[in-house]
């Protein structure tokens, strides 16, 4: 396992060293690439002044509350529509148009809304996270065998007990599957929010080290967002377990 | 008590509509086990969907008194739960919660050789564990009413016996109506009062037999033992060739 670990890190590193021999002494590719020890400075400096933790835990705290909301939200309904597919063929088309209308477009009137603080970019997570929750959870409810419904039919069980007994724990796997997809545009929306207004957070720090050229302070967000993406992921990791087992243990 | 009475039904295909039960009859009194025998895809499943209510037939009358279990062809144990968890759907559903008798659960788990293997999971069980967790699956809901449908294809010879032996004392403790569809002869003989032909698809009644082979009826081996047995077998065999001659 240990071997594994070395050899993931090896080109990484390989990486780095050829990036800092090429940069190093070289201002001209520095400007334009940055360098790995200018970012390690910047992550140094900025941690210890706090400014780095900050933004970060701002767009963590977005993007984690878009996640959830957009998750809980969109699971819900899909689930829900499972329940009546007259509903379903009546929010369909809605579903379709505004999961498909990009969140950049649609970004700037929330913002106009509700604000440039927290709520809208929470929001806007919410919104690029809601509609993948939704025709995921509600395809999996759809896709449920037809022989699982009848077998249910033949206990003589209510549309309650066969959503709790075979619907629910047949969709948490499109839910989980949901989820994973979901920290990505969760980031993104709580990026896009940021990089359309905002005073912080690692969108706002992007776009104010964009201003500047400088591309180490970029690179240093960049980073931190793919940090915050692996922290998302490590969650739902451990989540999806635990969900699975209070499905199939609670409904 | 199970009767149906001229029993049409059909299904629409890409060709057109195909009649698979055409004016099919069939009565079972109470108490009583009825197995039904006939050629592949005749309509027997079909005719079981039509009495547990599943399926709706075209024309006829259909009445079913008493409490119905079903045990369907295909075991359809969910993946997620145990071969226990399993067992206990019906009864959970029927219960309205999720309390059951776990000792009567331990009872049929035991009879049934499963006790061991009640945690893993149907992925890791044999087709014959698991058609055997369906039948107790039907077993706990305690039906009135017994619909199994090929429930031994799965079983090896002395696990089948073993079951048969099973059933016949649960029908006898509780006078269960048992409506059996089987494509082995030897079962159909070893355990029914009756035992019903069908006809080559579109399904009809072709022959009812009354089986009378005394005692050796309670023992699914004394049964087979039964000097009768042969002459039974015989006359079915020789129905089902005749639909293999048209």
């Amino acid at each position: 396992m240990r071997r594994i670990g070395f050899y993931r890190a090896l080109p990484l590193l390989a990486f780095l060293l050829f990036w800092e021999l090429a940069t190093h002494g070289n201002p001209t590719r520095a400007f334009f690439f940055g360098s790995p020890e200018k970012i390690a400075s910047y992550m140094v400096t900025k941690t210890l002044d706090g400014s780095l933790p900050r933004d970060f835990a701002v767009t963590f705290t977005e993007a984690a509350l878009g996640f959830m909301f957009g998750n809980i939200i969109g699971t819900a309904l899909g689930l829900g529509l499972w329940y009546s597919k007259l509903a379903f063929s009546i929010a369909k088309p809605y579903v379709l148009a505004l999961g498909s209308a990009p969140v950049f477009a649609l970004a700037p009137l929330l913002i106009v809304w509700f604000g440039t603080g927290m709520l809208s970019k929470v929001l806007i997570a919410t919104l690029s996270t809601i509609f993948i929750a939704l025709m995921q959870s509600y395809t999996g409810a759809s896709e449920v065998s037809n022989d699982y419904l009848r077998l249910m039919k033949t206990f003589g069980a209510t549309q309650g007990q066969t959503f709790r007994k075979v619907v629910a724990p047949s969709s948490i796997v499109w839910v989980i599957s949901a989820f994973r997809l979901n920290v990505g545009f969760a980031i993104l929306g709580a990026f896009i929010g940021e990089f359309i207004s905002s005073s912080a957070g690692l969108g706002h720090l992007i776009l104010v080290a964009s201003g500047l050229f400088d591309i180490s302070l970029m690179l240093c967000g960049v980073i931190l967002l793919t940090v915050l993406a692996f922290v998302l992921y490590f969650l739902v990791g451990q989540l999806e377990p635990r969900l699975k087992k209070a499905v199939v243990s609670y409904l | 008590m199970i009767d149906a009475n001229a029993i049409r039904l059909s299904y629409g295909t890409p060709t057109g509509r195909l009649l698979v039960l055409k004016g099919l009859s069939i009565h079972c009194e109470t108490g009583q086990i009825t197995s039904i025998v006939g050629p592949s895809g005749c309509g027997k499943t079909t005719l079981l969907n039509v009495l547990a209510g599943l399926d709706s037939q075209d024309n006829g009358s259909v009445t079913v008194e008493g409490k119905v279990g079903y045990m369907m062809q295909d075991a359809l144990l969910l993946p997620w739960r145990t071969l226990a968890e399993n067992a206990s759907l019906g009864v959970e559903v029927i219960n309205g919660g999720t309390r059951h008798n776990r000792e009567v659960l331990n009872k049929y788990l035991s009879a049934f050789d499963l006790s061991q293997f009640s945690g893993i999971y149907p992925g890791a069980a044999s087709g014959g564990m698991k058609q055997r967790v369906a039948l107790i699956r039907t077993l706990l809901t305690q039906p009135s009413v017994m619909l199994l449908d090929e429930p031994f294809t799965s079983l090896d010879f002395d696990v089948k016996l073993k079951i048969q032996r099973f059933l016949i004392d649960y029908h006898m403790k509780h006078s269960t109506t048992l409506l059996i569809v089987t494509h082995d002869i030897e079962d159909a003989i070893a355990l029914s009062d009756t035992v019903v032909v069908l006809s080559d698809r579109p399904a009809t009644v072709k022959t009812v037999i009354p089986i009378d082979i005394g005692f050796a009826r309670h023992d699914p081996i004394q049964a087979r033992k039964s000097p009768l047995f042969t002459e039974y077998f015989t006359h079915i065999w020789d129905e089902i060739k005749y639909l293999d001659e048209e």
